[in-house]
């Protein structure tokens, strides 16, 4: 998987591509690290697009995200779900814990 | 790096290498010792190759310089005695011959050599062949090493595995799973499981059966699963009702869970008496019911979140309700299992699987499923761990399993005790009532209270008391077409309304002619019904009206409604047991 971080005005987007699951657990830590780091983040985004699958370890990462993220107050939302990714995250009920856009 | 570093530290250890030195000329031997030592070897000497064996058992060289031919024994024959003792490290030999020609050459190499110099000896060639000779031990050394390092670690971690593998069986109770109404299958990625069936009694015969799946596969899923068997056991066993057992789990998940793991899980209950399965499934795929013709009666989709991701108030703990009124097979599978049959853990998954295992016959069904796994995947079948359950319910079969009672032991007397407790609004919505009197009563009364009739007379006492006293409800509903479903609803809407209101309780044990004996009395603030017409009509005792008056005429020694019908007492003798045969009344 590879993970990028793009960061416009007061929103940072992680862009993910590929197989989301535990081989790609350091791109996502490399980014979301970068991400929290930045003082001038209010918002984070996940964009999904291009991610094909995810497993569980994916929605652990997810979750630790958003742990860290509630922390600071940042808002979480996970961008362009679609097909398999949407599957799972249905299945997940991550709706509850996670704003879909 | 590591062949760089170990050419460098070739020249610095050669010094520590010992060369045996065999040779029958004693000129020789003294020639080739002086120059090896001035290399900066150790060297020992051997006149033949019987004395060869013998030094290499006694000094362990690294290096061997063999002569072909010599008395008493040749090289060759030393060569095939010393790899057969030396066999488990490599140690390299080099043979000296006055032949030149070829074919001596891979004779040396064939018999066990490993390279070969001709006499005369020339020291220049010597000295490089020494030196490529100990560069190669030293990376050999290494590897010998390594690997005997990394078998010291693998048999620590077998040990290891073994240990745990045992505690976490028997902490997830798999030993328990003794049930005719259900099969299970789990296979694991690795050694461990991080899928989990369990399944359990209520004290009144209720089945729970739990479906759980850690998080990512291995040890770490493993232990992440192994803190919900404990709730389920307990509780189960204590009688409480799913949305309690599944409240408890989520806590002590995120209690003891670090943030990324979490426990997808389908809890089931079922109850062959009403016919009622229950289901509450959080994070994994939907849950079949599958009738005996193979078709699809009732898809339970994961509504929640997995265990431990959210706080109470994001997590609806309330189960799904599906009233059976034919017979029907439930199966619940974790995600691994959906992948490992190329299905995707959706409704259109679960369909597939339906109609996969529908046109067989219900007890060969799972098998279907591990044949469908198997052959998509081959013999290793998974990335992730499989699991699956199938529970077989048939209308007017109750399933209970045997009573696990002592027979005929003496109890001793406990002597006079009561309690009473008053509940009011909001302890009639928040608390397990019926697990809450269970539990007194077995303190008081110990292994003879675990008797099923017990919780099943407590059940009905407090649910009458509350469903048709307080909450108003009438049991003819159940009658009506999804009547069940129905009438569950009503509940949960008069109880989330219900204003004002209350129960009493009071249980006195007692014991009369040396027997324990329970009077419990229970009082609601409803307005009471006709019971005396009630109590002369004998309904049947698995009716679902009559209030389950028939229910308790035959279990109880005696039951008796006051005033309106809104207090009633009954007289239950805790030593009665399964095939007990109600001795006669006395006084």
């Amino acid at each position: 998987m590879q993970a990028h971080l793009i960061t416009e005005q007061a929103t940072a987007r992680i862009r993910l591509i590929g197989r989301f699951d535990f081989s790609g657990h350091r791109e996502f830590k490399y980014c979301y690290e970068a991400a929290l780091k930045e003082p001038s983040v209010r918002q984070i985004d996940v964009d999904l697009h291009d991610v094909d699958y995810l497993d569980s370890s994916a929605l652990g990462m997810l979750l630790l995200l958003k742990d860290y993220a509630d922390a600071r107050a940042l808002p979480v939302s996970l961008l362009n779900c679609g097909g398999m990714v949407k599957e799972i995250l249905d299945v997940a009920n991550f709706g509850v814990v996670f704003a879909m856009r | 790096m590591e062949v760089a570093a170990g050419l460098v530290s070739a020249v610095a250890s050669a010094s520590a290498h010992k060369v045996l030195v065999v040779d029958d000329h004693p000129q020789a031997q003294v020639l080739l010792s002086r120059f090896l030592r001035r290399m900066g070897y150790h060297v020992d000497v051997a006149s033949n190759g019987l004395e060869a064996v013998e030094a290499v058992i006694r000094e362990r060289p690294d290096i061997v310089i063999m002569d072909v031919e010599m008395p008493v024994m040749g090289g060759y024959e030393a060569t095939e005695r010393i790899r057969t003792a030396a066999h488990e490290r490599w140690l390299p030999i080099v043979f000296l011959s006055a032949t030149p020609d070829s074919g001596a050459l891979i004779r040396a190499l064939e018999r066990g050599g490993d390279d070969y110099l001709v006499k005369p000896i020339s020291y220049t060639v010597l000295r490089a062949k020494m030196r490529a000779v100990s560069r190669t031990l030293i990376l050999q050394r290494e590897l010998e090493d390594r690997s005997a390092r990394l078998a010291a670690y693998r048999a620590a971690e077998e040990e290891q595995n073994r240990t745990a593998e045992h505690m976490i069986r028997r902490l997830a109770g798999h030993d328990l799973l003794d049930e005719s109404v259900l099969q299970h299958w789990t296979a694991a990625a690795s050694v461990f499981s991080g899928d989990l069936v369990a399944a359990a009694r209520t004290p009144s015969g209720r089945l729970h059966v739990m479906l759980a799946d850690g998080a990512g596969h291995g040890l770490a899923a493993a232990l992440s699963a192994l803190p919900v068997t404990q709730p389920f056991y307990r509780m189960t066993e204590k009688g409480y009702p799913l949305p309690s057992i599944v409240e408890e789990m989520n806590g002590k998940i995120r209690r003891l869970l670090p943030v990324d793991r979490f426990v997808a899980a389908t809890l089931i209950a079922v109850d062959f008496q009403e016919q009622v399965i229950e289901i509450w499934n959080g994070g994994n795929p939907p849950l079949c019911v599958i009738g005996e013709q193979g078709n699809l009666l009732h898809l339970a989709r994961s509504r929640n979140l997995a265990l431990g991701i959210a706080p109470d108030n994001l997590f609806s703990t309330e189960p799904e309700i599906y009233h059976y009124e034919e017979p029907c097979q439930v199966i619940s599978c974790s995600d691994g299992l959906f992948e490992a049959a190329g299905w995707h853990a959706a409704d259109s998954g679960a369909k597939l699987l339906a109609e996969l295992v529908g046109p067989h016959e219900p007890a060969t069904r799972l098998d279907r499923l591990k044949e469908r796994c198997t052959a998509v995947g081959g013999a290793q079948p998974t990335n992730d761990d499989v699991s699956a359950v199938v529970i077989t319910c048939i209308p007017g079969q109750y399933a209970a399993p045997a009573p696990v009672l002592p027979v005929q032991q003496r109890v001793d007397p406990v002597g006079d005790w009561h309690f009473e407790v008053g509940l009011s609004v909001g302890q009639l919505k928040g608390v397990d009532v019926v697990p809450l009197l269970h539990d007194v009563v077995s303190r008081m009364h110990g292994w003879c209270a675990r008797n099923p009739k017990l919780f099943l007379v407590l059940s009905e006492l407090v649910s009458n008391a509350l469903d048709h006293g307080v909450l108003g409800l009438d049991s003819l509903i159940k009658l009506e077409p999804d009547g069940f479903q129905r009438y569950v609803q009503l509940r949960q809407a008069k109880l989330a309304a219900l204003a004002s209101g209350g129960i009493h309780v009071r249980i006195a044990g007692f014991d009369r002619d040396a027997r324990p004996m329970l009077s419990i009395v229970v009082k609601d603030t409803g307005p009471g019904f006709d019971h005396e017409s009630a109590m002369a009509h004998e309904a049947g005792i698995d009716a679902p009206y009559g209030r389950g008056i028939g229910l308790l005429k035959r279990v109880c020694e005696d039951v008796e409604y006051r005033g309106v019908g809104n207090e009633v007492e009954v007289l239950f003798a805790v030593d009665q047991h399964e095939g007990s045969v109600k001795p006669a009344r006395s006084g």
